[in-house]
């Protein structure tokens, strides 16, 4: 390999460290702040929520991968919340699990549908199911959350598989199989070149309709089992499962460094980015910070971590750092 | 006359109006009565603004996502502003703050170059907390008499609202189409690199865009919470989608760098209609709204297939 | 008369080139891509500094700070990309940025724009309505506003960025007609092109440039193309077109009526085995949408197709491939390149379904298979892990090749091969399609070459305006009549009278 293919490995290196880093240093204040952080109540509580929101944040960077944009993961939770419990109660737990798991692949691939047949934009398809995947939930469950699940309802997002909860086993298999789906399989190839340049991809016969929906579905389906794993932690179907899970979906591919433009990003951005922010809204509510202040912080962190992202990529703007970085740095040679 | 199809209204969308009127008022005999007209003009009013706020956002070749919070943020401060110091102090404030955050969101977009629609998202989060941040949640009531007179009142027997409406709709005319800066706004969102090597300061026009953006929501959002007579940091919840749709029905194609203000404010009229008519018809509003989601979803797909002839 | 001039020496992709333009001089610029052409002209229009070195306009020394400084010292560029707006009219274009208002309000004098407009359009013997929206306009018309624009400027140095590769010959006369009458009005044109008829046409001086160093300046009218040539890339090349033995074998592709409206139209050509057809037309004339279309990438709304005689349905690149057709297309960054993956993805990237092991990619296959392709077909490049974006065109036309060689297709549909290729580099790709055939595939080239398809192929089909006009074989080339059937009519009297 050829020293530039070696800058381009190191400048990766150099990513990945930056935000675990930026993981290392966000824990160790709060845990100076907060103590409480510390306990393995609560780690264990960061942890599987963070697991959660991994799972859809994979969705969301497989979608962002391959160029699009996936606002509706909010709402088909909701659907996917509420019907895995009307199923649970009345014909059965299992059942209901993939009930909830299948709605979201099924609201999925209609985005998917929606976006690779009939070409609407990605953002007005997704927002489009964002407005109307709410009003169906709403309309199912007529505004009210589903409660009395039957016992055991709750394992799989509370309970524990030895020592470590059942969420996070979930988290690390779909890592791992997303892992090897981008970097190791063919369709992962194909999304990145379709993400990258949509038309030379379809000339080189790359289906990119094909591949297009499918992601789609991933989102959808990975959605599913999100709201199937929160839907069994908190014991109820719920319309306003997680309203603002959209956001962080993308905040955590944002703030990990996945690039909005698509054809790039590898699969540990969305974890860590994920952690990032588990950990800061664990971190709010510790504090006793209300829950508005974590939407405003929400909202901040998309629009910081973008700007840095398109910054660091901005030939002038890195030029005035290292300008800066060298002065600063000739003046401490000089005392 | 290649500028007329662009720049001015076209026929299509009045067509369907009228249309539309027809259907509804043989499904409900309420709906073509005098009063049920400037019940519509009053409703439209507040969309008609904030369709006009996305339409300077989709001329630039962008969407505004975050018009909804900044709605609910304006209604909040305008409330709180008017409880303390006066109405006339109140809108002054809510026009203020709805104008600085459409200014942040044109600094994201123009300095950092972020893509407008992440900007917008991320300030939607961010502007909503906000607006439940300083209200905690709970509504603002007690108005100062006289607060609910530009959504509620009339001159003679024309809503003042709608005035606003048609008002707002003959300035953002003239300088979309009359003035230099309306010319290099469409520059900017056509074209941004020649618009940049004809001299044209792309900044300053991104900025202007979406402060702009940001003051036609506040304008809507005193306008929504005069008559509502409170202030609410739950408004607007539906405006982004709603907003899109006006732009789109009204014949726009996204993504262009092409709009104008007629064309949308036909477009909002044409929402305003059904979301009427599906009220005097009782349909849920959970059903209503996902119809209101099929509908964008249909008319952008219509405007796609047109775009391709 | 010496009327501008202007000095840059010593910068960093340039070194110490010297320059100049007379007032009234149309001054070619020559050089294979990557000679520093392109980086002469920005540093000229303001988008690149120079870092060594010194220019004079009128004898006063400039420093060109930003675009918007080098046109308001009167100089304008008009690249290939054009720079206007699609959803602003003909005439607010011209005035872009420096539109007149009436004070205070600021409200643009329409009235006064379009007048001036015409004026001008009118001067320069240009007729396109002021208030059509640029965005309907041609090409050819989009570049004959920006000349206008320039005019309006009062623009005294005027640079060209290869004007013609995007004309037909009845536009490409309009514009040069446009560019004698600027230089008669004084304007002193730096154009640059590749093609030798053109500025044998309408140079006056040439100044020829190689890895970043002027060799020399000379007149059009005393050099030969084979002095320049030998200039542009420091060696004679008398092949231009490497022969090759023919063995011409049974039919393996036919398509009939083909038609799609409104662009060409009853289409009818045959390809045999080790064959190379050349489909010659000129920009416009439909040959590149007939490439697109016999592979699937456009829609047709009449026509068969045939591979060896049976009957098949290409309905999207992924069946034409399956068939093994590939489309080498006319613009490789844009449609036939991932240019910021690497050179080995790809090389691989049309045949990863057959690259896998069990559905799993395998790095070690695809950098054997990537290695090989790379010193099959001479691809400079430091690795197979390189950034395409990082080669040079004529590398990067290689790397596109590869793609196809690798899913080993049969037949290769190639749309203008050699656009923005440099010389060295069009030979080894002209031999690399001699070898292909030679091997038992087959080639249609599409092209507007008249050399290039006289040189290369077997058989010559000609379109003009979607038609076909004429099918000559080898013995009966000449080039004048291939041109006279490609332009039509008013070449045809035009080489009579002269």
């Amino acid at each position: 390999m050829t020293h530039i293919d070696l800058k381009n490995k190191y400048s990766e290196l150099k990513d990945f460290l930056g935000i675990i880093s930026i993981l290392a240093i966000l824990s160790i204040i709060l845990s100076i702040i907060e103590p409480r952080f510390l306990s393995p109540y609560n780690l264990r509580n960061v942890l599987r929520l963070s697991a959660i929101l991994s799972l859809v944040a994979y969705g969301e960077a497989i979608v962002i991968i391959g160029g699009g944009i996936d606002l509706s993961i909010g709402s088909i939770a909701a659907v996917a919340s509420v019907l895995t419990a009307m199923v649970a109660r009345s014909v059965g737990i299992v059942p209901g699990f993939a009930c909830g798991i299948l709605t979201g692949a099924l609201l999925g691939t209609i985005n998917g549908v929606l976006i690779s047949r009939f070409r609407l934009p990605a953002f007005i398809a997704t927002f489009g199911m964002l407005v109307y995947a709410e009003g169906i939930a709403n309309y199912i469950s007529r505004g009210a959350p589903i409660e009395f699940m039957p016992e055991g309802f709750g394992v799989l997002g509370s309970g524990y598989l030895g020592p470590i909860p059942i969420p996070i086993i979930i988290s690390v298999i779909v890592f791992i199989l997303a892992h090897v789906m981008l970097s190791k399989t063919p369709f992962g190839r194909y999304l990145y070149a379709i993400g990258g340049n949509e038309k030379a991809a379809w000339l080189s016969g790359i289906n990119v309709k094909r591949y297009r929906l499918l992601a789609y579905t991933i989102s959808g389906l990975l959605a599913g089992l999100a709201a199937v794993v929160l839907t069994s932690r908190i014991n109820s179907g719920q319309s306003n499962l997680a309203p603002s899970l959209p956001f962080d979906a993308i905040a955590a591919a944002a703030v990990g460094g996945l690039s909005m433009r698509g054809g790039y990003g590898k699969i540990y951005q969305p974890v860590l980015g994920a952690m990032i922010i588990s950990v800061a809204n664990n971190g709010l509510n510790l504090l006793n910070i209300s829950s508005y202040i974590q939407m405003i912080v929400i909202g901040g962190v998309i629009l910081i971590a973008v700007s840095w992202d398109n910054l660091r990529r901005n030939e002038s703007f890195m030029k005035l750092i290292t300008k800066i970085h060298r002065f600063r740095q000739s003046e401490a040679c000089r005392n | 006359m290649n500028i007329l199809k662009l720049r001015w209204a076209s026929l299509g969308p009045l067509a369907v109006l009228l249309v539309l009127w027809g259907i509804f008022s043989i499904i409900s005999t309420n709906f073509f009565t005098t009063d049920n007209m400037w019940n519509i003009s009053r409703q439209a009013s507040a969309l008609i603004l904030a369709s006009f706020a996305q339409t300077f956002a989709v001329i630039n070749k962008g969407l505004d996502i975050s018009i909804g919070s900044i709605v609910g943020l304006v209604s909040v401060v305008t409330a709180m502003v008017s409880i303390e110091f006066g109405v006339p102090e109140g809108i002054f404030a809510g026009c203020l703050c709805g104008a600085v955050i459409g200014a942040t969101n044109g600094f994201f977009i123009s300095l950092f170059k972020v893509n407008p629609i992440i900007t917008t998202i991320g300030m939607l989060s961010l502007a909503r907390g906000m607006a439940f941040y300083i209200t905690d949640g709970m509504p603002v009531t007690d108005m100062p008499y006289g607060f609910d007179w530009i959504g509620s009142g009339y001159f003679g027997s024309i809503p003042v609202s709608a005035i606003i409406a048609v008002i707002a709709l003959i300035i953002t005319m003239f300088i979309l189409n009359i003035t230099v800066i309306g010319r290099n706004l469409y520059a900017v969102g056509g074209n941004e690199e020649a618009a940049r090597l004809a001299g044209i300061n792309i900044n300053f026009y991104k900025m202007l865009t979406y402060t702009i953006s940001g003051l036609l929501a506040a304008m809507a959002a005193i306008v929504m919470s005069s008559r509502a007579n409170s202030g609410q940091a739950t408004l607007g919840y539906g405006l982004p989608l709603e907003t899109i749709a006006s732009v789109v029905i009204g014949g726009t194609i996204l993504f262009r760098g092409e709009g104008n203000t007629a064309r949308t404010f036909m477009g909002a009229l044409i929402i305003t209609t059904i979301g009427n008519g599906m009220d005097l018809s009782y349909i849920s509003p959970y059903i209503r709204q996902i119809i209101l989601g099929v509908i964008v979803i249909v008319a952008v797909l219509v405007n796609q297939l047109r775009s391709k002839k | 008369m010496r009327g501008i001039t202007k000095r840059f020496p010593g910068v960093r992709a340039l070194k110490s080139v010297d320059f100049d333009l007379q007032t009234g001089e149309v001054h070619v610029l020559l050089g294979e891509n990557g000679a520093g052409k392109s980086t002469l002209i920005k540093i000229l229009s303001g988008a690149y500094q120079l870092d060594d070195g010194e220019i004079f306009i009128d004898g006063s020394p400039v420093r060109i700070n930003n675009p918007h400084h080098a046109s308001a010292l009167g100089i304008s560029t008009i690249y290939q990309e054009t720079n206007l707006v699609p959803s602003l009219s003909v005439a607010e274009n011209i005035f872009l940025g420096r539109l007149p208002r009436i004070p205070f309000l600021g409200v643009v004098k329409n009235k006064k724009i379009v007048g001036d407009s015409k004026d001008i359009l009118a001067q320069l013997g240009v007729h396109i309505p002021t208030d059509a929206l640029v965005g309907f306009l041609s090409i050819a018309q989009k570049q004959l506003v920006e000349i206008a624009k320039a005019v309006s400027q009062k623009t005294k140095i005027l640079i060209m960025d290869e004007p013609t590769s995007a004309l037909t010959a009845h536009e490409i006369d309009n514009l040069f007609r446009l560019v004698r009458k600027l230089r008669a009005n004084g304007t002193g044109i730096i154009y640059i092109s590749h093609r030798f008829e053109e500025f044998n046409e309408i140079g006056d001086r040439i100044t020829v440039m190689r890895d970043g160093k002027k060799i020399d300046t000379v007149s059009v009218a005393n050099t030969s193309d084979n002095e320049l040539i030998q200039m542009m890339i420091g060696r004679r090349l008398d092949e231009k077109f490497p022969k090759r033995a023919v063995t011409i074998g049974e039919e393996v592709l036919k398509v009939t009526n083909l038609s799609v409206n409104g662009i060409f139209n009853k289409i009818n050509l045959n390809l045999h085995k080790g064959e190379i057809l050349g489909v010659m037309g000129v920009v416009g004339s439909g040959s590149e949408a007939i490439a697109h279309a016999v592979a699937g990438g456009l829609q047709v709304d009449f026509g068969e197709k045939y591979l060896n005689g049976v009957k098949v349905e290409i309905k999207s690149p992924q069946d034409a491939i399956k068939h093994h057709i590939g489309l080498l297309t006319e613009d490789r960054k844009s449609l036939g390149l991932m240019l910021k993956l690497s050179v080995r993805e790809n090389i691989t990237l049309a045949s990863l379904d057959q690259i896998n092991r069990l559905g799993f990619l395998s790095l070690a296959k695809e950098e054997h298979i990537s290695n090989q392709y790379i010193k099959k077909l001479n691809i400079l490049t430091p690795s197979g892990e390189t950034i395409t974006e990082n080669l040079s065109g004529g590398n990067q036309q290689k790397v596109v090749i590869a793609k196809w060689l690798c899913r080993k297709i049969n037949i290769l549909l190639c749309v203008e091969p050699t656009r923005g290729v440099d010389i060295g580099a069009k030979v080894e790709i002209y031999s690399l399609l001699n070898k292909l055939v030679a091997e038992g595939a087959s080639v249609i080239i599409f092209s507007s070459d008249r050399d290039e398809i006289i040189g290369m192929c077997d058989r010559i089909i000609v379109i003009r305006k979607g038609e076909i006009v004429a099918e000559v074989p080898r013995e009966k080339f000449s080039r004048e009549e291939i041109s006279s059937y490609a332009f039509g009519e008013m070449y045809r009297k035009q080489i009579q009278a002269s």
